[in-house]
């Protein structure tokens, strides 16, 4: 048990990972280019990396120290397991609320958006239908046909009536 | 130059110019009173509604937004004890015990007081500072703009909050993402991976509302409840209020020497609004009569941290103006307003754009006059914004960001914003400075040209001009300062220890 928290990379270290390797594919993609192209990218590239690497080894160190001191194992970013409590979820909202413009369209999705997370985080029917009501309207009569927004009406629409899907 | 200030002054006649600068206040007023909910969230919001817009009226939305939010934050950090922005925290220590001490118009009344104060202050020190600003940017070249944006760039990622090479690496992730793209010399599609919607780069709005819009609805959603912890605020009659306001003269020195100091830290990059009041409440903790009264509800404390606040954006705005190098996260959004506007930061906006320049700082004034008195008279019900619960907030919300983020009517948009937006809690979360990324990549296509112009019309000893030098030297003790004041730290500990 002891073995694994010693090992395990916090988020923060794999966010450094990442970003040393977000430089060596900016070195890499670059090396085909003239000088005049790549010069930047290749600089960037290997100044993230470096800046990286100095990171990730100061974490390093710092965590040897703090598990020498036998003290819990968190980031001096304080980051730790409660930060992202109920984060999953809410991203899950955004990400389905995209998937769902992409097929249903933006009014649809705006529409069941708005009734769904309104119902389900403990809304009245009525309110949450009231809302979705009020929603819709605003986003069709304001945006839609005052302001003249040509919305994307998604893949589903767009397969019925024979248009170009994106 | 006085033509151009009486031109700017005519635009306050058009009703149409001060409708938008009255949307804008409001807009700022409701950002400034939601706590965590900054003027950042809203410029991510607005912006792209904002590019329908003349210039004019775009830019005095924006500055009338920026003059207010302050203003709109002291309404719950005084009634509330809850900083309804970062700027707002110093206010805190005395403003919100003399509302618990059953003086919650007095403590607004000062904070409005101040603040308006604070900007007569900035309005006059922004006409004295055009012509030096003038006479110095005209005598700048690519190869001193080039290190001025490296400069920058190194301030706002070593002396903003968290880790310094962690502001570094955002910074330079940012002018690396501003390289995506046709590249303007040679014509490579860097980055694109093949895609059609990449060539002209990683477009500005759904990055921008993704790393800044996008956060704060998730965030709200995955705490829940409402945004305010603190079930009531109460505020009493009105009479109360205006004694604040008559009281704040009396304490005119500490109103004038924030102002100034606010308006010199606005000028230096990335020193923000949230250092400036902390500074100045301790000069007027340490100057005071009676320092021992500070943060039990003492006038004084109050009239310094709000007139820091509001006097800084005359000097944010004029190293924005006059270099193109936003001197804070919110100018750096300011920034790319002004670019999407066919604005070009640097000597045009004093010259040709004289009158636009002296607009918007006049904007700030008018902006906190107005807002002061709509605060005031409104602030009752202003608070209960606080109090609208997470579900009905977030939905309503999410759908106006994602409108916004359809400005290029491209569905790919949307895409780009929702892996922004995870990029940005992400960077959020490890302690990464989103306003350095979003800084690195407005500054980035400039830092590229002017290197590039610098070489080719100087040669590669470029940076050996007296400026540049000075500039190279600046950039490397600022990046030695914050190591070396941990070294002396850790040093003075052990000695302590010892």
């Amino acid at each position: 048990m002891k073995t694994s928290t010693k090992t395990r990379l916090s988020g923060s270290s794999i966010s450094l990972i990442l970003i040393v390797a977000v430089g060596l594919a900016a070195i890499i993609i670059s090396l085909n280019w003239p000088l005049t192209s790549k010069l930047l990218p290749m600089i960037l590239g290997s100044a993230l990396v470096l800046l990286g690497a100095i990171k990730l080894l100061d974490e390093a160190r710092k965590k040897g120290k703090v598990a020498k001191a036998e003290q819990p194992a968190v980031s001096q970013e304080g980051e730790n397991e409660d930060t992202w409590k109920g984060y999953p979820q809410a991203g899950a909202w955004v990400v389905g609320y995209l998937l769902a413009i992409i097929v249903f369209g933006f009014i649809f999705a705006s529409t069941f958006l708005a009734f769904f997370y309104t119902k389900i985080h403990g809304a009245r029917w009525a309110a949450a239908i009231i809302t979705t009501v009020i929603t819709t309207a605003i986003l069709y009569f304001v945006f839609q046909r005052f302001f003249q927004i040509d919305f994307y009406p998604g893949i589903l629409i767009n397969w019925i009536t024979g248009q170009r899907i994106f | 130059m006085l033509e151009a200030f009486g031109h700017a002054w005519l635009n306050f006649l058009d009703p149409n110019f001060l409708l938008f600068v009255f949307l804008g206040l409001m807009a700022g007023i409701v950002v400034g009173v939601i706590p965590g909910i900054s003027v950042l969230f809203g410029y991510a919001v607005f912006f792209p509604f904002v590019f329908y817009l003349p210039a004019e009226e775009a830019l005095c939305f924006m500055m009338g937004m920026l003059a207010v939010s302050n203003n709109g934050g002291a309404v719950t950090t005084v009634l509330a004890g809850i900083p309804g922005d970062s700027t707002n925290v110093a206010t805190l220590l005395d403003g919100f015990p003399m509302a618990q001490k059953g003086e919650p118009g007095r403590a607004l009344g000062i904070s409005m007081m101040a603040s308006v104060m604070g900007d007569v202050y900035t309005v006059c020190f922004a006409l004295l500072m055009i012509p030096l600003a003038y006479n110095f940017v005209m005598s700048v070249t690519s190869s001193e703009l080039f290190f001025v944006i490296m400069l920058g760039l190194v301030l706002i990622s070593t002396l903003s909050r968290g880790s310094m090479v962690k502001g570094l690496i955002s910074g330079a992730l940012g002018l690396l993402l501003s390289l995506f793209g046709s590249h303007i010399v040679t014509g490579v599609a860097r980055f694109t991976g093949g895609s059609t919607y990449l060539y002209e780069g990683i477009p500005l709005v759904p990055t921008m509302m993704g790393l800044f819009a996008l956060p704060v609805m998730i965030e709200l959603s995955a705490g829940g409840g409402t945004i305010s912890v603190v079930k009531q605020m109460k505020l009493k009659g009105y009479r109360e209020v205006w004694h604040g306001v008559t009281e704040t003269f009396r304490y005119w020195r500490v109103n004038l020497l924030s102002s100034v100091i606010g308006y010199c830290t606005g000028i230096i990059p990335g020193v923000g609004a949230a250092v400036s009041q902390f500074v100045c409440y301790g000069i007027a903790k340490q100057t005071s009569k009676h320092p021992e009264l500070f943060g039990t509800g003492y006038p004084e404390g109050i009239v310094a941290s709000e007139s820091a606040n509001d006097a800084k954006h005359g000097g944010s705005l004029l190293t924005t103006l006059a270099l193109g190098i936003p001197a804070s996260s919110t100018m750096a959004l300011m920034l790319g307003a002004f670019l999407i506007l066919g604005l070009k930061p640097g000597p045009e906006m004093l010259t040709t754009h004289l009158d636009l320049s002296f607009m918007m700082i006049i904007t700030i004034l008018v902006a906190a006059v107005v807002a002061a008195i709509i605060i005031i008279l409104s602030a009752p019900w202003l608070t209960k914004l606080c109090f609208i619960p997470a579900r009905y907030m977030v939905p309503l919300t999410l759908i106006f960001i994602f409108i916004g983020a359809y400005n290029e009517l491209e569905v790919l948009d949307w895409v780009t914003m929702v892996i922004f937006a995870g990029i940005g809690i992400a960077m959020d979360k490890f302690g990464f400075n989103r306003p350095t990324l979003i800084l690195g990549f407005f500054l980035g296509n400039m830092f590229e040209k002017y290197f590039w112009l610098a070489l080719m019309s100087q040669g590669p000893l470029f940076f050996l001009r007296p400026v540049c030098l000075v500039l190279v030297i600046l950039s490397i003790f600022f990046l030695g300062l914050a190591p070396a004041r941990n070294a002396i730290g850790r040093r003075l500990q052990r000695r302590l220890a010892a």
